[in-house]
């Protein structure tokens, strides 16, 4: 019984949560800026958006390059929502769930037509799409004004940045539950399959439009719900946030953390968002150059790629393996003696 | 409705017919194939065995021809999650023609297919590989899977069971748990094997099971076949290159050649046979 508990993975999402979310607390105990947690938030974000795409990425193999702008359309329907129409939280964060799944679902239907490089192409122009229509259409968005927004009250009771931080927090425990259940079972190994070989995929009984339109619904909504909480943690949102750049940094975030990997991608999101902005912009010299974050995520996926295609994630095993070689050598030589 | 079928057959192709551009593939095949029995389809390089298996799988739909197939209802019944009536007595069958069906809904009347340059996951586990073979037949809904509830739980437990089951009917259950990729091209063979029993299947296809493999492996290759045919009592259409296998292991053998059918018979009927020795030799000055 307690050897299940310690292997159930479900509990150690709600341990890494419980974890996360003493970080104010503890942190400002141990004198952590506010900076940092703004940081750690949008992390957490950028992990709740990349496990979505490492779904369509990792799982499916498919290709989005369209994240940045369906994470806009999240933050703004949410500010829209809270805002502009005093729906409430529950009601905004709905909204940023919903539309982008409506949205997914047409990207759903667009690849099955075409593939890889021009699946790539078409989800950038719908991204360009979105994007100008954030800048244009200012009665939804302020344009490049940009759109003030404030804490969420839930519950009526008023948040303030350390309560949304753990809203970030339980947000991803969810997402990672959810995600978790989703890989684990027929779903999974129906999108493992339709990544192999569609053909094979359709011989065993997968229906690939049902799939496709699954994997994108998935990601866009959990991109649509990175927006909001984004939205919620910084209180404004300005068209250049939900530029490729941002799609960009997402792809690296699944890539440098390891494509099918769940705590991987956190692990990415750490690497690829938090290192840059908590240690190197502090280093001497190289941490005044503009751009730093753009050149460390880029030579971290050149290196990612040619030496370990299963990021991070890849390096764990190849430590765990070699733990379980030097223990069975151990007990090899315990045995000789 | 049976009429299409005769007694005691599985599956039966009538004047299939199928042209890409200029070029006829197919040109009026017809065969039939009995329960439980095991089938050779051959022919030259360029036959049209592929395109049979294709057209027959649905990955291609003939211009002309009816591909007659006797299921279970029973069956499509529990893909659709409907309830059974009450019928008793003997189990009864109907017969569809899967022409014009989708090609992802074939393996649910319990024909199922092996690749030729065999399509497995190198990413998963041998026995989630074997699961995929059990596709079709999860009845909890995708809510159900996600939120994990027991339902999901249940079956994902049982058919993983029957998944281990399998790979050990095809000797692989010491690797079950190994990744499928790096492992040699026999055990990926057989894993391919192992994967199309969880379908519960009537008729098996392989295509060209024996590619790539050497004497011994070919020799072994048709032990299994036999073994599948008689503990999971299903058809197994073979189409093959390998002449010693064919000959070896079929009952019965129906040979095409140019898209052209030529003969059908036992296989010393067919190695007797003046077409299929001129397809296969030339033509005798």
């Amino acid at each position: 019984m307690a050897l299940r508990i310690v292997k159930n993975p479900h509990l150690h999402f709600i341990l890494f949560g419980v974890i996360l979310a003493l970080l104010p607390t503890v942190g400002r105990g141990m004198g952590m800026k506010t900076s940092t947690l703004q940081t750690l938030g949008f992390m957490l974000i950028y992990a709740i958006v990349a496990l979505g795409l490492n779904l369509l990425l990792g799982y499916s193999g498919l290709i989005s390059l369209g994240t940045a702008g369906f994470m806009g359309l999240g933050a703004y329907l949410a500010a829209y929502f809270q805002d502009d129409l005093k729906l409430g939280f529950w009601l905004a964060v709905l909204a940023a769930l919903v539309i982008p799944i409506l949205i997914g679902l047409v990207v759903g239907v667009i690849s099955l037509r075409i593939r890889s490089i021009y699946l790539a192409i078409a989800t950038l122009c719908i991204s360009e799409i979105l994007l100008k229509t954030f800048e244009q259409l200012e009665w939804f968005t302020r344009g490049t004004a940009g759109k003030q927004s404030r804490y969420p009250t839930i519950f009526g009771a008023q948040l303030d940045r350390n309560a949304v931080f753990i809203v970030i927090v339980i947000a991803l425990v969810i997402v990672m539950m959810l995600t978790y259940n989703m890989v684990h079972g027929q779903m999974g190994r129906a999108l493992h399959a339709m990544r192999s070989s569609e053909v094979a995929a359709q011989a065993m009984g997968v229906n690939i439009l049902k799939y496709k339109l699954f994997a994108f619904s998935v990601a866009t909504m959990y991109a649509g719900l990175g927006g909001a909480l984004y939205l919620f943690f910084l209180r404004s949102s300005y068209p250049t946030t939900w530029s490729l750049f941002m799609s960009l940094t997402m792809i690296a975030v699944v890539v440098v953390g390891g494509l099918r990997s769940i705590y991987g991608t956190v692990l990415g999101a750490f690497v690829i968002y938090a290192v840059p902005e908590l240690f190197l912009k502090k280093l001497p010299v190289i941490g005044g150059i503009a751009g730093l974050p753009y050149i460390f995520s880029g030579v971290l996926i050149i290196l990612v790629i040619m030496f370990f295609p299963n990021g991070l994630k890849g390096l764990a095993d190849i430590a765990r393996n070699l733990v379980v070689r030097l223990r069975a050598r151990t007990a090899a030589k315990e045995v000789a003696a | 409705m049976t009429g299409a079928l005769k007694d005691g057959e599985i599956l039966s192709v009538e004047h299939l017919s199928i042209s890409f551009g200029g070029l006829k593939a197919l040109d009026d095949v017809s065969f039939s194939i009995r329960e439980k029995e095991i089938f050779g389809l051959i022919g030259p390089n360029g036959a049209g065995k592929t395109t049979v298996f294709n057209c027959v799988t649905q990955f291609y739909t003939p211009d002309a021809g009816a591909v007659w197939f006797r299921y279970d209802p029973e069956r499509l019944r529990h893909h659709r999650r409907t309830a059974s009536p009450d019928s008793a007595g003997a189990p009864q069958t109907e017969v569809i023609d899967l022409v014009g069906k989708k090609t992802h809904t074939i393996i649910r009347y319990g024909l199922v297919r092996t690749f030729q340059n065999v399509e497995v996951i190198p990413e998963l586990s041998l026995i989630d590989n074997v699961l995929i073979g059990a596709h079709v037949d999860f009845r909890a809904t995708m809510v159900e899977q996600i939120l994990r509830l027991p339902r999901a739980r249940e079956e994902e437990k049982a058919y993983r069971d029957k998944a281990l089951k399998a790979l050990e009917f095809m000797g692989l259950g010491p690797l079950s748990d190994q990744l499928a990729g790096g492992q040699p091209y026999g055990v990926l063979k057989k894993l391919e094997m192992a994967r199309t029993l969880m379908a519960e299947p009537t008729l098996i296809i392989l295509d060209e099971p024996a590619a790539g493999l050497n004497d011994n492996e070919t020799e072994d290759l048709a032990a299994t076949i036999r073994r599948v045919r008689d503990e999971y009592q299903c058809a197994i259409l073979l189409v093959e290159h390998d002449m010693r296998l064919v000959m070896n292991v079929c009952e019965r053998i129906c040979a095409i050649s140019f898209g052209k059918f030529l003969a059908l018979g036992t296989p010393a009927q067919i190695q007797q046979d003046k077409l299929v020795q001129e397809a296969y030799l030339g033509e005798q000055e």
